[in-house]
């Protein structure tokens, strides 16, 4: 599936550039892509070591499976197959530091997530039932406070910068319920 | 109301920071042992990803420097009309699906242009606090795993997606 969506946002790019004249744009683009890219992980990198470490701690204490325990009547229902409970507080935690809108933090938790995942799946190649709601549910799940936005429309003068709140939240419980029913008819046939 | 999701989001790190730490002391474990060999773990998967990050940011890069999403805003415009929808939403329409970064500068450009309290302005806060990167999102989290072929994950991101995009276009013709 990568191969495809991959190959074909670039190439269009090219032909488009190319149709433009435009080819110096691309040239820069790509650069300075790779460059951001290394930029990126390297800022991610401290936050992923920080948690991965207070994550740790969090297993080997037994922290994490207290906890799942505690909310396993809610991800039995996102998630009736799985009885893995580390697997099932890592879920958890994502879903929370992604509501809290962690940012970079939530990217970590969904990694060490899909990593739990993997080995469940034995390392197969073709993804599991669990990978493919995880995936699609943390990413219709969105921060219960968008911070950035509302700061960006105190910027711009808005009478109520908070105003979007609610109607944010109602938007991605919307989603969030839809991409549900989505995996459950999509895994049939997929 | 919103005091309160603004605190909560400024303690979400330390918060659980101390609750970890606190339950760890409490149990009398090697925490720091824990800490060092868990942080190794985080930037070994750091260095996995990122293979992936060069792929994805030089894909979306590479259609958003190129200007095509000009074309297929002019493409798509006539149908948004018909909607009645303003079409002013359509860049970040496309670009909050590809990019997360650029989708909030485009934003602030959406907003700057039509005023944030229009009913343009605030479907465009909405799109952008209720739906989420699909493309980089997959890339990373199956980037972590050893799968080649991620099924429905992509089709059921997609219709999350379109389904955010739509809510958030009816409901703010209510608040």
């Amino acid at each position: 599936m990568m191969n495809k969506i991959w190959g074909f946002i670039f190439i269009s790019a090219f032909v488009f550039s190319l149709c433009t004249g435009n080819l110096q744009t691309l040239n820069d683009a790509m650069i300075n892509s790779s460059g951001s890219a290394v930029q990126f992980i390297l800022g991610l990198a401290g936050i992923m070591a920080m948690w991965s470490g207070l994550m740790e701690i969090a297993e080997k204490t037994g922290l994490i499976n207290s906890l799942s325990k505690l909310l396993l009547p809610f991800t039995k229902l996102l998630f009736p197959q799985q009885h893995d409970s580390e697997i099932l507080s890592s879920i958890i935690m994502s879903f929370m530091a992604n509501l809290f809108g962690a940012g970079n933090s939530s990217t970590v938790f969904a990694l060490r997530t899909m990593e739990k995942l993997d080995v469940q799946n034995k390392h197969r190649p073709r993804a599991s039932n669990d990978m493919c709601t995880f995936a699609v549910v943390n990413m219709a799940i969105a921060p219960l406070f968008p911070v950035v936005i509302v700061q960006i429309r105190q910027l711009l003068g808005s009478g109520d910068p908070y105003s979007i709140v609610v109607p944010s939240i109602i938007t991605a419980a919307v989603t969030i319920l839809v991409s549900l029913v989505a995996c459950r008819i999509l895994e049939r046939s997929s | 109301m919103s005091p309160i999701f603004s605190a909560f989001s400024a303690g979400f790190i330390p918060i659980m920071g101390a609750i970890i730490i606190i339950y760890g002391l409490a149990k009398g474990a090697p925490i720091y042992d824990y800490f060092i060999a868990g942080a190794q773990k985080g930037l070994k998967t750091a260095l996995e990803i990122l293979p992936f990050l060069i792929g994805i940011f030089l894909a979306v890069n590479a259609l958003t420097s190129c200007g095509i999403l000009n074309l297929v805003d002019k493409i798509f415009s006539p149908l948004l009309g018909l909607l009645q929808i303003p079409e002013e939403l359509l860049p970040l329409m496309f670009l909050r699906a590809i990019s997360g970064s650029g989708s909030l500068i485009i934003l602030q450009d959406t907003l700057a242009a039509v005023g944030p309290d229009s009913y343009a302005g605030r479907v465009a806060c909405v799109m952008a606090g209720g739906c989420e990167t699909i493309i980089y999102v997959l890339a990373l989290y199956f980037g972590v795993t050893r799968v080649k072929e991620m099924r429905h994950a992509f089709k059921g991101g997609l219709i999350g997606y379109i389904t955010g995009i739509i809510v958030s276009i009816i409901i703010c013709r209510f608040i």
